[in-house]
């Protein structure tokens, strides 16, 4: 028997729902691949995790004196090594991603079908996470709205970077921004389109950009995240 | 000439399942933003007859990528990554801000789930592999136009580290 399949193996699942029903219907699709405990109430759940510490704890957000999502975390303390999968009869995106927040590995619908829900459960011994698609939208958009406000904050070493240009040439990188060619910018400063050149080589080597594209589009954005 | 009131042969059946044909569906505009013309290929064909699918445009460049969003606002971009990336990601920051409505979905050959994490931070809502065109792409424009995102939930732990990283940069900071 391999490692991974040992491991499989001795993957303790302890299922907590007040409901039996409940209880019953979740066990049912994992009985064959996994050894399953059961909890009716918090204090069963409480010795279950420590007594256990199993590789999963399917969790009904209903249970009594959990308190929803935010008493996750106490749950988990008995045994931090057990991957939670919250189970809900109401489920919505932004209490998935709540759910991902505090620390759970799966947000799950009560009524799921016992055969996805032991695929959910196998997906997430391998330590990946399962939740509805509709969750990944909510994600996304935390993660760039913290992108950008970060990115707002601390301009990503835009100013550094272009305070290694000179003064010249930061100039013609920001007629490079709006859409200058070589030869309107030679007239505009008065110089030539070989000394525009120059600068230009000079632009590309001290931002690590190799093209007039990538200039533009650095302008840009500095202008941007500077404005 | 026999009138069709007169024919045997039933002419056509009213009712049955032709107005669910007929019913109008949003077109959903699509520009295809790849330099490598296989790629570009693979996506057109994959789309060719797809209901509600309109290919508005092709892009080789990322210039090429921004100006035609700009242009022709489409519903969404098609974006391969190695463009995307040319410009440290902000090249898709830079076609949101040209069309706000407009939602990018990236094309994916090879490359790092970091590069790719990075091009999701900076706002795309989709990521297909590109051996997986064929497979995946329809399923995936319709997610996106629809509102959801669509990824391999593969990548959910890895945004999670992001976020909690961000988390903890904050926390420090305070």
């Amino acid at each position: 028997m391999s490692d991974k399949a040992r491991a499989a193996s001795a993957s303790v699942v302890l299922i907590a729902s007040p409901i039996a029903g409940v209880r019953a219907q979740w066990s049912s699709g994992l009985q064959e691949k996994f050894p399953v405990y059961e909890a009716a109430e918090r204090s069963a759940l409480d010795k279950g995790m420590a007594n256990l510490k199993p590789a999963i704890l399917l969790l009904d957000l209903a249970l009594p004196g959990l308190g929803g999502v935010e008493g996750v975390p106490a749950v988990q303390k008995a045994s931090p090594m057990t991957a939670i999968i919250l189970m809900t009869s109401t489920p919505n995106d932004r209490e998935g991603l709540a759910a991902l927040k505090v620390g759970a590995r799966g947000y799950c619908s009560h009524g799921m079908d016992p055969n996805l829900l032991r695929k959910a459960v196998m997906v997430v011994v391998k330590g990946e996470i399962w939740v509805a698609r509709n969750v990944f939208a909510p994600l996304l958009e935390e993660l760039t709205s913290l992108t950008e406000r970060r990115h707002k904050e601390f301009p990503p070493n835009l100013d550094t970077r272009l305070d290694r240009l000179t003064p010249r040439e930061r100039e013609i990188a920001q007629l490079i921004g709006g859409g200058a060619s070589n030869k309107e910018i030679a007239g505009r400063l008065n110089i030539t389109e070989a000394t525009v050149k120059a600068h230009l080589t000079a632009i590309f080597r001290k931002l690590g950009l190799s093209d007039r594209l990538g200039l533009a589009l650095f302008v840009t954005e500095y202008n941007r995240v500077s404005r | 000439m026999k009138g069709p009131g007169r024919s045997r042969k039933p002419v056509r059946q009213p009712g049955g399942l032709d107005w669910i044909k007929k019913r109008p569906v949003p077109i959903i505009n699509v520009l295809i933003a790849d330099p490598d013309r296989k790629s570009r290929a693979a996506c057109i064909r994959t789309l060719h007859g797809v209901r509600g699918v309109r290919i508005v445009g092709e892009a080789a460049t990322g210039l090429e990528a921004v100006s035609a969003t700009a242009k022709l606002k489409p519903r969404v971009v098609l974006l391969d990554l190695e463009l995307s990336s040319e410009f440290g990601a902000s090249l898709i920051a830079v076609v949101r801000r040209k069309s706000s409505r407009t939602r990018v979905i990236l094309l994916v050959g090879r490359a790092s789930e970091e590069r790719i994490l990075e091009a999701l931070s900076h706002g795309a809502v989709g990521c297909v592999t590109k051996k997986n065109i064929e497979r995946f792409l329809p399923e995936a424009l319709e997610a996106v136009s629809s509102g959801e995102a669509w990824m391999s939930r593969k990548l959910i732990p890895k945004i999670m580290d992001r976020l909690a990283d961000f988390t903890a940069r904050a926390e420090g900071r305070g």
